[in-house]
């Protein structure tokens, strides 16, 4: 009996515990993982408790030591890499400041280790920044042994919500627990020997980490609403009246959390995928479009890209107090953007949806290093977004769809790119806090995003798919790097197109994610010349007598020229539109390599306009205006809006006088 | 009754004085085609013979704009900065204006002679000029308290909810909304005593202009209520009409023009009446 009882207790155990699983086969490498207690301290704006951590060493050689984010620590002082570099400071109290400590670390041995810490600056060397922690160990760790810590640690949240922090009641937990960087082996990425891939906090970047097995216990007081990445096990409200949740996650890269009262909870489902979203309560006429816009997301990533796999996903839309949490993401957890009574034709909260909602993929799948490769996540993830944004929302109406204004999200994005004064200062491959100053957003966002459109707009928008369906299948739960990008695109449009494009796609990428160069097409000049039938004098084999003759017949023929010119250095190929008088039209095929071309008709009808690109199939072309000419231009669009502008500045001016 | 009789008198004060009104249309017209024609080259010149002005047959597509490439950036700047030297000059132009076309309506007669209304806009330009400035900034002052220190105060308290934020930005708005026509009676009155009074002292007026507004404020309150919301009303249908018609053609643009300143003219006959109602009560 005693034996029975004991079995039935054991295969209860065991379907608890399968229960929490969420993947049983395991999509990462899981070389990390986490189990974390903790509480919410929200009066001293503390999280506190425990952390057991453990790290694989998977390379072929023994470790001497670790190395841990402390990301809280770059709101410590002033004088922290972060504040440096944007010139801040994290503010004038000192519940303002954030910072982490460690208050006790041992391993799994037993062994203190805290007197084998120190802080260590491997990006810039500034004394102050302690957001890189190096711990020696005892005994080193060989290959394919596991190193177990235990530590307790105290994190103080900033006040100041820039991607973590507090604002009152309205708490967003993230970057918040000591964390493991990522131990490169020679010949990841670019790797040239085995050592540990540790950034400190800068004010343009963002992180770079393992995929992870989370266990996390939180504690909260029991009127918290709380959110988190994780799939939440189990809800209880304690005797003192804290709400204590366990929440499970797998092969995720961050672990991040939020609690505010104020949360209302709304569900939902997409196939697999339970949604959850968590939104002020004054914010309940956004709800829906929010929702449908993550279904989107969804349903897009997953058809074009490969399959979104946790079965739980939440998003948050911070209130107006915590908005500085708003727009980041942690894979399955992440914040969205908007503001009560947004009308339904601006679609801004539905793009920051569905851009955070893109990092799924663009990080956290695909878990690229934001610090060194920010394109990777940025720019990527952006191209995505805008591919969304104008699919879902109406071509050219991704942003904006007013019945008099409006703005796709393509042409947002390359608006920032071909307008910036900076926009030729650097390439795409910078560590991200390397970029020239004002340049970062611009480039590694609006740039990369224009040439990969730019680059669909080349091979087509099924290749572009295959390129990112391969990459996915690829590199998912991996680290790609660019090299990796670069190298699938190469192979995969030679597999689809043969040498249509040359032997591979580099003179494509030399140019745009490593180079600096301008694309401008022009389309300089038409010219109709009435071929001159002939007039004069010649010899007739009559009697040797010299008459005049006029061959002038009925059909007049014109030689008409168009004229393209390429103005900036970049040389991609371009399409060029020719109308006839008739309404017949051409399409001619330029490699743009030269500076200028010349297309050349003979015929009865005359060349009325012609146009370089007329699907606007390269963005990066910062001159549309100049890429079309006719011989008829039409002033009636141009008198228009200046009369228009003309009267509204009439009623304006009036209405200011009183 | 005086309420009635504010509107009547008023309109036919704004009838008799459609000369002054001709005059107004024709000075600010003039001035405006004087900023608008370097404009009309510049985006000529950017164009050039380009076929993609197509797209500005979509009206306000902003796509357009950055069509214009590398012209967009010079574009922009030449507007917002063209946009701010218009809005000074053509302030100073009205309150000039206002001089003449309050003398007008107080004498309320067809024969009002052009000479007439320029030596009015003449003598009492600096006057008005410091009626309006301090007028704007009572207005200013206002807003400020009824609108902006409320929300100050509730976003400072990080506690406020942003639901009760969003109420009471929505009442405050409303609030200020009535406040609005208490300081264009003031305005009015102050600008009627002094062509009534051939006076130019501003303070005197202003005071009389708060003294008038509340002597009579049902009925003077009323009429500008009134006022205020039918000129909202008709500045929302000029948009509307403006924004929504979009002619092709050379004829259509002739008949855009025709709308525009027929409606413009329109819209200076409400003033008109509106100066003439106030002027009236202060007759009464």
């Amino acid at each position: 009996m005693k034996k029975l009882i004991v079995l039935i207790f054991f295969i209860a155990g065991f379907l608890y515990s399968k229960g929490q699983v969420i993947f049983y086969e395991p999509l990462s490498d899981r070389i990390t993982g986490y189990t974390m207690d903790v509480e919410l301290d929200t009066e001293a704006k503390t999280v506190r408790g425990s952390l057991e951590a453990y790290w694989v060493n998977n390379s072929g050689r023994s470790v001497p030591d670790v190395q841990m984010h402390m990301y809280l620590n770059a709101f410590r002082s002033n004088k922290t890499t972060f504040y440096t570099e944007n010139n801040g400071s994290p503010g004038s109290r000192e519940i303002d400041y954030g910072w982490i400590e460690i208050n006790n670390i041992i391993n799994r041995r037993g062994t203190d280790l805290k007197n084998n810490m120190e802080f260590i600056q491997p990006d810039d060397g500034n004394q102050y920044d302690k957001t890189v922690l190096r711990i020696l160990l005892p005994e080193p760790v060989m290959p394919g042994d596991t190193a177990f810590f235990y530590i307790d640690f105290t994190s103080k949240l900033p006040s100041t919500i820039r991607r973590t922090g507090f604002n009152d009641d309205f708490f967003f937990v993230a970057q918040w627990f000591p964390k493991f960087g990522v131990y490169e082996t020679r010949g990841m990425r670019y790797a040239q020997k085995d050592g540990w891939n540790c950034h400190q906090f800068h004010a343009n970047s963002e992180f770079y980490a393992n995929h992870s097995v989370y266990k996390v216990r939180i504690k909260v007081p029991g009127e918290y609403v709380v959110g988190s990445g994780g799939q939440l096990i189990s809800e209880e409200i304690n005797d003192e009246g804290f709400k204590i949740l366990n929440y499970r996650a797998e092969d995720i890269v961050d672990f991040a959390w939020t609690a505010w009262p104020g949360y209302q909870e709304y569900e939902d489902q997409w196939e697999h995928v339970k949604i959850r979203f968590l939104s002020p309560a004054s914010r309940e006429d956004q709800v829906e479009r929010q929702l449908a816009a993550v279904k989107h997301a969804l349903e897009y990533l997953n058809e074009h890209v490969g399959p979104y796999p946790w079965p739980h996903l939440t998003f948050v839309d911070p209130p107006t107090k915590g908005a500085g949490a708003g727009g980041m993401e942690y894979t399955t957890i992440f914040t969205s953007a908007s503001a009560p009574m947004i009308p339904d034709y601006i679609h801004m909260p539905e793009m920051v949806t569905v851009h955070e909602f893109g990092h799924a993929y663009f990080m956290g799948i695909l878990a690229t290093n934001e610090f060194e490769e920010p394109w990777m996540d940025e720019g990527i993830n952006s191209y995505w977004e805008s591919r969304i944004m104008d699919h879902y929302y109406g071509p050219g109406k991704g942003i904006i769809d007013h019945d008099h204004f409006y703005l796709s999200d393509k042409e947002m994005q390359r608006i920032s790119y071909v307008h910036a004064a900076n926009r030729s200062v650097s390439d795409n491959t910078p560590f991200s806090w390397k970029y020239p100053p004002g340049s970062y957003g611009m480039l590694s966002y609006q740039k990369a995003t224009t040439w990969l459109l730019t680059m669909q707009g080349i091979i087509g928008e099924e290749t572009m798919d295959e390129i990112f369906k391969t990459y996915y299948r690829e590199w998912g739960f991996r680290h790609p790097s660019t090299r990796d990008f670069v190298n699938i695109a190469n192979r995969v449009v030679r597999r689809m197109h043969g040498d249509k494009y040359g032997e591979n796609m580099n003179w494509f990428f030399d140019q745009t994610l490593y180079g600096t160069g301008i694309c401008d097409y022009k389309l300089a000049r038409i010219t109709n010349l009435k071929e001159r039938s002939f007039r004069g004098m010649v010899k007739t084999d009559t009697a040797g007598m010299i008459v005049s003759r006029d061959d002038t017949s009925d059909d007049t023929i014109y030689t008409s020229v168009v004229r393209v010119e390429r103005l900036g250095e970049v040389q991609l190929p371009v399409e060029v539109l020719v109308h006839f008088e008739d309404g017949t039209e051409v399409t001619e095929y330029w490699h743009g390599k030269d500076r200028y071309r010349y297309f050349e008709y003979l015929g009865t009808k005359k060349v009325v306009w012609s146009e370089i690109d007329p699907e606007r199939k390269i963005p990066m072309d910062v001159n549309y205006i100049n890429n079309s000419y006719t011989v008829k231009p039409d002033k009636v669009p141009q008198k228009r809006l200046i009369r228009k502008l003309a009267t509204f500045m009439q009623f304006i001016t009036h209405i200011i006088s009183l | 009754m005086k309420l009635v009789k504010a509107f009547t008198s008023g309109a036919v004060r704004a009838f008799r004085s459609v000369k002054a009104l001709l005059m107004i249309w024709l000075l600010t017209f003039s001035f405006l085609a004087v900023f608008s024609y370097p404009l009309k080259s510049f985006l000529a010149r950017s164009l050039g013979n380009t076929a993609s002005t197509a797209l500005l047959n979509n009206s306000f597509d902003i796509s357009y704009f950055t069509d214009l490439g590398e012209a967009f950036g010079p574009l922009m700047s030449a507007i917002s900065g063209g946009v701010l030297i218009i809005l000074l000059i053509f302030f100073f132009l009205y309150v000039f204006l206002n001089g003449g076309l309050f003398d007008s309506l107080k004498e309320n007669k067809w024969a009002y002679k052009p000479g007439d209304f320029f030596r009015s806009s003449a003598r009492y330009f600096l006057s008005y000029f410091v009626v309006m400035i301090f007028v704007i900034l009572m207005i200013l002052l206002a807003m400020f308290i009824i609108v902006g220190i409320p929300v100050i105060i509730m976003q400072a308290g990080s506690s406020a909810s942003e639901e009760a934020t969003l109420k009471m930005v929505s009442i405050l708005r409303i609030v200020a909304l009535l406040v609005l026509p208490i300081f264009l009676l003031v305005a009015d009155y102050a600008r009627a005593w002094l062509v009534a009074n051939k006076h130019t002292k501003v303070f005197k007026a202003l005071a009389y202009g708060f003294k008038a507004t509340f002597k009579y404020f049902l009925s003077s309150y009323l009429f500008m209520l009134i006022m205020v919301i039918v000129q909202g009303l008709f500045a929302a249908l000029v948009v509307k009409i403006l924004v929504g018609y979009a002619p092709e053609k050379g004829g259509g643009l002739f008949l855009l023009f025709i709308i525009s300143q027929g409606l413009f003219f329109l819209k200076l006959y409400l003033r008109a009446l509106r100066y003439g109602g106030v002027t009236t009560l202060y007759q009464l």
